[in-house]
């Protein structure tokens, strides 16, 4: 995985290129625009995506760490110069960009992930996008065939920590953000792991909002692998609606069946639906 | 950002969509403003945030300018800006018609009932351009498809007319619009008015009595539910994720421990990949202990630094003598709530 990190020169960047070299990811180049001939953890850093492709024809993912309203031209400009691999970390990006970005991704045949991500890791093979697992992110990691995806970025590390500690071999783990539209979706994620054979079981943590809810309760989904979701938030029916709460894709709709019946109603299709994190582990360990 | 009916409307008209004569009256106002000549029954709509405004009693009708003093008392009592004030139109057909980013097929779909108005909740769902319009009367058609336009160009994540209505006239009109901005998107629109601007409140007050300082989106929801499961009461909800300043952070804590009444603070959160954990605690210790707060701090966070944080946690419960636990990632939530619940 040859990557480069758009918006390398800013504090985020710059800490995200040190630990992604600490943990063995080849980052060959950063772009940050009117920067170009500045070097930043030994890295070069170019004016455009172009000129950094250019120099390193092998680059194939970048890392997105730009301010939220020019990410829309950081993926233009990285799907135009033939990168198959965009991990968006920025967060605030307008949802009609998002909208534009999936359909960039589709007639480019590229895959983006996030905005509002940590990133992806894959266990086995050791490498990582992002901050996804911190700042050592295989430090007690125990490799198996677990592949975990998350909405929220904490969680998935909360969730990759709390499976290493009972055991639980994980070989792909994906922060798709929790934004209200994402460029891949939990949905889409889960879909693309059916065919791998790395990919026994999938583990899922989703906010109610989510638009998989109600689409795993309507019964039209069929996922070939066994999946397990996560799904907090009882107490949100408590709270004021019409606004959303920690992420802007979490939102109750002013009228919501309660979420412990959605979990029923999706538990009985055949995907075990939990609130608490302990449920989640326990039945994931016995598969 | 939702907008109220005031500023919807505005957006309307000037796409050019037809909507009622109005004017706009202060929560203040007493009665009919006596420089307006009366011109026949009006609506005289609360401008809330939230739907539903009918079954709430938050539109009234007044069928004389003696009536309107009245009605003004009763919706004063609702929190809002004020009151639009409409004429009364004559409604021969309601229909319902959207235009919105559908989280389901992640792109913008236009949704449409001919059962508009109150009741109104069948619709049909199609892509902006493939609107079978055959089917539906033209100028639902030229509205559905401006409003699908109108979505992408303000950012908006929803734009409803409900009910587009046809008039004995003939005429067809938006009684009631209500329009949804992406906040993310607002500083593209510098130039565009918007009379009553909503902002979110990061910090939800509620009823109980354990203070709050979450992180994490999804953490956050695990926290509330495992706070409730062990018997506690929220007194507030407030999250807070990322690498926010000391000063946003010292704010935030000010705001949620001055509330009267409290009997514990609970600071929790996921096992971080990239907050400073310590960075990120230090302001809210130093800024409890500012204000005086002396009651007893679980503190469940993990990730970058957090070794140091610890540290410098027990250190300052030591100087203060507030009673401090702090738990790592090893211990649940759940479990770190019960040991909260259970020094309070």
């Amino acid at each position: 995985m040859n990557t480069m990190i758009q918006g390398m020169t800013g504090k985020e960047g710059r800490r995200m290129a040190a630990w992604m070299i600490a943990s063995g990811t080849d980052v060959l180049a950063g772009v940050t625009p009117g920067k170009g001939g500045e070097t930043i953890e030994g890295r070069p850093i170019f004016n455009t995506v172009a000129e950094a492709k250019h120099t390193f024809p092998q680059i194939d993912t970048t890392s997105i760490v730009v301010p939220p309203l020019r990410v829309l031209d950081a993926v233009q400009s990285a799907l135009e110069s033939g990168l198959k691999y965009v991990h968006i970390l920025s967060e605030g990006v307008p949802v009609h960009d998002v909208i534009r970005i999936r359909n960039m991704a589709k007639a480019h045949q590229a895959f983006v992930l996030g905005p509002s991500s940590v990133g992806m890791m894959h266990v086995p093979e050791k490498w990582r996008i992002g901050y996804i697992g911190g700042e050592h992110p295989f430090a007690g990691a125990v490799s198996g065939s677990v592949a975990l995806v998350s909405t929220s970025g904490g969680m998935t590390n909360e969730i990759l920590q709390a499976f290493f500690r009972n055991g639980i071999g994980v070989s792909v783990a994906m922060a798709v953000g929790g934004d209200r539209i994402s460029a891949l979706s939990v949905e889409e994620a889960i879909y693309s792991w059916m065919d791998r054979n790395d990919v026994r079981v999938v583990a899922a943590f989703l906010e109610p909002g989510n638009a998989l809810l109600d689409r795993l309760v309507s019964g039209k989904i069929r996922f070939r692998k066994p999946c397990v979701f996560l799904v907090p938030g009882d107490a949100l029916a408590d709270l004021p609606k019409g606004r959303p709460y920690g992420h802007t894709g979490t939102e109750l709709a002013e009228t919501a069946p309660t979420l412990h019946d959605m979990r029923m109603a999706i538990t009985e299709c055949g995907y075990p639906c939990f609130s608490r994190m302990e449920d989640f582990i326990d039945t994931i360990k016995s598969l | 950002m939702r907008l109220v009916e005031a500023d919807a409307k505005q957006i309307l008209h000037e796409a050019g969509i037809r909507i009622p004569d109005s004017f706009f009256l202060d929560r203040e106002a007493l009665s009919w403003p006596s420089d307006r000549a009366w011109g026949g029954p009006v609506m005289i709509k609360a401008q809330v945030r939230e739907g539903r405004r009918g079954k709430r009693g938050l539109i009234q009708v007044a069928n004389t300018s003696d009536d309107v003093p009245g009605i003004l008392h009763v919706l004063r009592a609702t929190e809002c800006p004020g009151f639009l004030v409409e004429k009364k139109m004559e409604i021969a057909i309601e229909w319902l018609v959207s235009a919105l980013v559908d989280r389901s097929v992640n792109a913008i779909r236009i949704h449409l009932s001919s059962k508009g108005g109150a009741e109104a909740h069948q619709t049909e769902s199609y892509a902006v351009d493939a609107i079978p319009v055959e089917r539906f009367p033209v100028e639902v058609v030229e509205v559905a498809q401006r409003l699908g336009r109108l979505l992408v160009e303000h950012d908006a994540l929803s734009i409803e007319i409900n009910p587009l209505a046809k008039l004995s006239t003939g005429e067809w009109m938006a009684l009631d619009a209500k329009i949804e901005l992406d906040d993310a998107a607002v500083s593209r629109h510098a130039g565009r008015v918007i009379r009553f601007p909503q902002s979110i409140d990061p910090v939800v007050d509620l009823d109980g009595d354990i203070a709050l300082l979450l992180s994490g989106g999804g953490a956050s929801l695990i926290a509330i539910d495992a706070l409730a499961r062990a018997g506690g009461r929220a007194a507030n909800y407030a999250e807070v994720s990322g690498n926010p300043s000391p000063e946003t952070v010292a704010e935030y804590t000010r705001r949620v421990l001055v509330k009267p009444g409290l009997r514990g603070l609970w600071i929790a959160g996921s096992h971080a990949n990239f907050t400073d954990i310590e960075a990120t605690l230090r302001p809210v210790l130093e800024t409890a202990e500012s204000i005086g707060w002396k009651k007893p701090i679980v503190i469940r966070r993990d990730g970058p630094n957090a070794e140091k944080a610890k540290a410098f946690a027990s250190e300052w419960s030591r100087n203060t003598g507030i009673v401090l636990r702090f738990h790592d990632s090893s211990v649940s939530l759940d479990a770190s709530v019960r040991e909260l619940m259970s020094l309070v």
